[in-house]
């Protein structure tokens, strides 16, 4: 059998259906689309081999919509496996916000990795912000609405930058094709920072722990699994060997892990940790060579099982007790411990436990790093090595489920969520164990790295394990730091409080000017030139009329009355006819004179 | 210990999967101290088997890419020492960093 349908047609076409479907066959579709979907690309694979390219002429430019090779099938392989894992732990959901947004975004994540020029992949990479925002928005909270605002703001800024980049590089070389870019020219630097916006570049990251704890249970699972990966197969295809990446990647690496360890929310903190592991394919990206690149891309294939099933047990932990602060919880050991279990299985794989899929990827960026002779990237990647195990492989699983007994007894995570989670944890060991005979076969560049090596099993060992001792000392030291219902404030600072102060300011001084202004012009101003126009006239034929009266002997008080009488006459043009009457003919007599 | 009883009401879907039941009042394995004691025995022994092995490499062989990471105990020593730092550090960064809960709320 042969299929040339585009992967994207049919996760959409799933995605109207489960948006019409009820009840229990909405789930069922939702898990069989992808699966339909992952047979669809088996398929094509087989069918057209490497390099296939499916275009489509609209007027004079020609679009590129799906490009299968060996980097973009990589991740379209992985979408599919992880939107098959998702839909099945999603699978008691009965929103439809959730559930139907959640296939649109899935297509949008395959349409993006598997564009082919500038156009298409900016139509799919609006499409993965605008889609992806809803599963933050699903939660239906104050706080997730104003983050997911926020979120949009920045993703929406991205693909701005993409259509400005693109458009100076059509204009500088004509071509549209999305391929390796060079950050010498102007349209470079724009689509770089595009791609960076969605890496969480430092600085740019705040998204990332904005919006992932504010997200549903599911929806968490669904934003580590996709929008990240998106952005790290674009730089990999558009900036591999790019030297700032290895500086960026370092720095992405290094300071989430103090912001993790003194994170409340246990969601929050593997938000951090992700930046976390985006560093490490960054730095793999930013290396270049063959075998740091298929580290990155590795690093990220993994990331996706390992990430999204702590993501899963915190979710799952979410669901059953309806909080994420790490003060609140503690001991659900006892009454969730399948949970607890898959949860130490994600929290060892991304440790990079040998026999765990990281330790695979993370070894190859690393010993590449090495390769290349870059000393003080590889001591900082090591010693990040080392803090992830601090804050994802020990605080997540150990705040969540042991720790101090938080009382909190509740009931195991649903079937469905269990099954989700034991695949991710099956899928971790599998990879980890049998890396040659699954995820290298994926991999873009041909290597020849074999991480079970002696040495290296044994001093991966004691890196982890004196990292532990190191916590279990301060543990028992009362060093550590305890979790403390609080948050900590973070470079989104500027716009969230500044942003505020800035309003204020704004506030006081325009509102101030406006008032002052109103007064002025408006309530004096206006009333003076109210009373004038009124009073003015009346006074002007008093001070005419004074003289006559005077000659006809009025004098002191009558003649003080006599004024006083016609200024009010005057004044509410109240005259007796004779007297307008005259006054009319000397308006007219002073027309025709004038 | 913080309450779970004042969790704020609101249209959350995931709220339909909450559960809070009655401890049942049996004891868990963790629940004995020495269960504790004898998990960080078997830890610690392990760091010091791993530590040891180290030392047959050294006399042996060991693949090193730089010439310091060939040095005896260098993966435990920078593992722990790590570890160890970043705690620290990240403790004092509280100092700057920690707000109250609705502190951009205010």
């Amino acid at each position: 059998m042969t299929s040339s349908l585009h992967p994207v047609i049919i996760i959409f076409a799933g995605a109207l259906l489960v948006g019409v479907l009820k009840g229990k066959l909405k789930g069922v579709v939702s898990v069989i689309t992808p699966v339909i979907g992952l047979i669809n690309l088996i398929l094509i694979d087989r069918s057209h081999g490497e390099n296939y390219v499916m275009t489509l002429s609209l007027m004079d430019l020609q679009l590129e919509l799906a490009r299968f090779d060996k980097l973009s099938m990589l991740f379209a392989y992985l979408f599919h496996f992880a939107a098959i894992i998702i839909s099945i732990y999603s699978l008691h959901v009965r929103d439809n916000m959730q559930r139907f947004t959640g296939l649109l975004y899935v297509g949008s994540a395959i349409g993006a990795v598997l564009a082919g020029d500038l156009v298409t992949l900016f139509v799919f990479w609006e499409l993965l912000a605008v889609t992806s925002v809803f599963q933050i928005w699903a939660r239906r909270t104050p706080n997730s609405s104003a983050s997911g605002i926020r979120y949009l703001i920045l993703h929406i800024s991205s693909g701005l930058l993409l259509l400005m980049g693109a458009t100076i590089i059509y204009k500088d070389t004509g071509s549209l094709h999305f391929d390796h870019f060079d950050l010498n020219g102007f349209g470079g630097v724009l689509i770089f920072l595009a791609f960076g916006i969605k890496c969480g570049f430092p600085l740019l990251h705040t998204w990332l722990t904005d919006s992932y704890p504010e997200s549903t249970a599911a929806g968490a699972v669904y934003l580590c699994c996709f929008t990240t990966k998106t952005a790290v197969y674009a730089m990999a295809r558009g900036f591999p060997g790019a030297e700032p990446l290895l500086y960026i990647g370092a720095v992405m690496a290094m300071f989430p892990i103090f912001y993790a360890v003194i994170e409340n929310d246990l969601r929050r903190t593997l938000a951090y940790s992700m930046i976390n592991q985006i560093g490490f394919m960054m730095v793999g990206i930013g290396l270049g060579t063959d075998l740091g690149i298929n580290g990155a891309v590795a690093h990220a294939f993994n990331d996706v099982f390992f990430k999204g099933l702590l993501f899963m047990s915190m979710g799952a932990v979410l669901y059953r007790t309806g909080t994420m602060n790490a003060s609140q919880l503690g001991g659900l050991y006892k009454t969730m411990p399948w949970t607890a279990g898959l949860s130490i299985v994600g929290a060892a794989a991304i440790s990079g436990f040998p026999l765990m899929c990281a330790f695979v990827s993370k070894s190859m960026i690393m010993v590449s790093a090495a390769e290349e002779g870059h000393m003080v990237i590889w001591l900082l990647l090591l010693f990040a090595a080392a803090g992830v195990l601090k804050h994802a492989g020990i605080k997540i699983p150990f705040f969540a489920f042991f720790a101090h007994d938080s009382g909190i007894r509740t009931k195991e995570a649903p079937a469905n969520m269990l099954v989700a989670m034991a695949i991710s944890a099956l899928a971790c060991v599998i990879i980890g164990c049998f890396p040659q005979q699954t995820l290298y076969s994926l991999l873009p560049r041909d290597i020849d790295y074999n991480p079970y090596d002696l040495t290296h099993v044994v001093t991966q060992f004691q890196l982890l394990f004196f990292s532990a001792a190191a916590f279990a000392v301060l543990m028992l030291t009362n060093i550590y730091p305890p979790e403390l219902r609080s948050i900590n404030i973070d470079f989104d600072w500027f716009w969230r409080k500044g942003g505020k102060l800035f309003y204020k300011g704004a506030d006081v001084t325009l509102n101030t000017t406006n008032e002052r202004v109103h007064r002025a012009f408006i309530v004096e101003f206006i009333g003076w030139l109210n009373r004038f126009t009124k009073a003015a006239p009346s006074r002007l034929l008093v001070i005419i009329m004074t003289p006559f009266w005077k000659a006809r002997g009025f004098e002191g008080g009558s003649l003080i009355a006599k004024q006083k009488a016609f200024y009010e006459d005057s004044r509410l043009g109240a005259f007796p006819i004779g007297r307008a009457a005259i006054f009319a003919v000397i308006l007219l007599g002073l027309l025709y004179v004038l | 210990m913080d309450d779970l009883s004042e969790l704020p009401e609101s249209n959350d879907p995931d709220r339909e999967g909450i559960v809070i039941l009655e401890d049942d009042g049996k004891e868990r394995i963790w629940d004995n101290p020495a269960n504790v004691k004898r998990l960080l025995k078997i830890f610690f022994i392990l760091c010091g088997i791993f530590f040891i092995l180290d030392f047959i490499f050294f006399i042996s062989h060991k693949h090193s890419v730089f010439p310091f990471d060939g040095w005896f105990g260098f993966f435990s020593v920078y593992g722990f020492v790590s570890c160890s730092l970043i705690v620290i550090i990240a403790k004092k960064l509280r100092k700057f960093l920690m707000r109250s809960e609705d502190y951009y709320d205010k």
